[in-house]
């Protein structure tokens, strides 16, 4: 018996439990339905967090819509803003020749703790200026930030997290923390110095291919 | 190219479940990626020059959601790989031996070790699965196939 006959033999014991098949199609629709929420949430707690210089315009672009660029997956990308009312906007782009809709909102918290709603160019200007991280078609961990596009799948560390020094588009420097959230995406932390030791921090132009 | 999931995951539900296991060690872990595998396909639409380009990207998919779930701090508490072991029934004591020292060795040897053994796939193309380098896949299989035999002494032969 050869090794790979008897690795195969060994190994045939392993069998999934799962009934795969019959859930497939469900569990797409409610990933799809998950995903997007999680998308929402997410912009809306970054902005919130990433509102706190105090500056507020009184813009109030109210049912009209307005054209803006943003930095989506690495490309500068035309948006069409749709005001929601409350906090919210609907970002919607073409990409790879879809329609794609991107909900996102925000508050700028002053000095005394009064929120302002931040206007739909300030909101575009912040997610210029931050990352996101998402898990490309092969399942690669890619974060994403102005131009560039970082594959960090091999670079998280023993305790699952990857830290990474990014250069933004205003040429600054931003030190990001990624972990998994246990759901499918993840939870960032991105500063404008290093949250722990610099030494720790892997430089994104050493990740570029 | 496309084929239809159900005829993928009767191909190959036992195949990714088994490389999602030697990353996660865990079969419940395991088959949450083979789950999610299926839907990344389901769901991206996209064509597949072959057959077996949708058998590769599969696996490399599986293998990178698999290293996701090894990483998280979410990892759910389950039973131990002793433990869930002793729930699989082996053909032979060497093959349990043999399974067990494959679980010990470290990730990265592993890996190319299952994709050689397992799936039969060349340096080559497990290079490309993996995103490393001819070389350095050779490395690890080398290496792995040294600590096979160190623990295994005859029951892992020399032929390759």
């Amino acid at each position: 018996m050869t090794n790979k006959e008897r690795y195969k033999r060994a190994f045939s014991a392993l069998r999934p439990s799962l009934q795969i098949s019959l859930e497939v199609e469900e569990m797409a629709r409610i990933q799809k339905k998950h995903r997007t929420n999680m998308a929402v949430a997410a912009a809306i707690i970054c902005a919130v967090i990433l509102g706190g210089s105090g500056t507020v315009y009184a813009a109030d672009i109210g049912g009209i819509r307005q054209k803006l660029s943003l930095w989506i997956h690495g490309k500068e990308t035309d948006v069409t803003v749709t005001d929601n009312g409350g906090i919210g906007y609907t970002f919607t782009y073409v990409e790879d020749g879809a329609v794609q809709e991107m909900g996102a909102g925000g508050v700028s918290i002053g000095d005394d703790g009064s929120e302002t709603r931040l206007g739909a160019e300030e909101l575009a200007e912040d997610m210029n200026q931050h990352a996101q991280v998402e898990d490309d078609e092969n399942g690669r961990t890619l974060v994403y930030c102005y131009d560039q596009v970082i594959d960090i799948t091999d670079h998280f560390n023993g305790e699952g997290i990857c830290r990474v020094v990014l250069t933004r588009q205003d040429g600054k420097e931003s030190w990001l923390t990624v972990k998994p959230n246990g759901d499918g995406g993840y939870h960032l932390t991105q500063r404008n110095d290093p949250e722990t030791d610099a030494d720790l921090y892997i430089r994104a132009e050493d990740l570029i291919e | 190219m496309r084929q239809e999931v159900q005829e993928l995951v009767a191909l190959y539900q036992d195949s990714l479940f088994a490389v999602a296991f030697n990353l996660c060690k865990n079969a419940q872990d395991a088959e949450d990626v083979v789950q999610d595998t299926f839907i990344r396909y389901y769901t991206l639409k996209k064509e597949f020059d072959s057959k077996e380009h949708i058998r590769a990207w599969l696996i490399r998919v599986a293998i990178n959601r698999a290293k996701n779930v090894s990483r998280t701090f979410w990892r759910r508490n389950r039973i131990s790989l002793q433990d869930y072991m002793e729930t699989l029934t082996f053909e032979t004591e060497e093959s349990e031996n043999l399974f067990e020292t494959v679980m010990k060795l470290p990730e990265k040897y592993r890996i190319v070790i299952h994709l050689f053994y397992y799936e039969d796939y060349s340096v080559g193309e497990i290079a490309g699965i993996l995103n490393l380098s001819e070389s350095n896949v050779k490395v690890r299989l080398s290496r792995g196939r040294t600590l096979l035999r160190d623990a295994l002494k005859e029951e892992w032969k020399d032929d390759e």
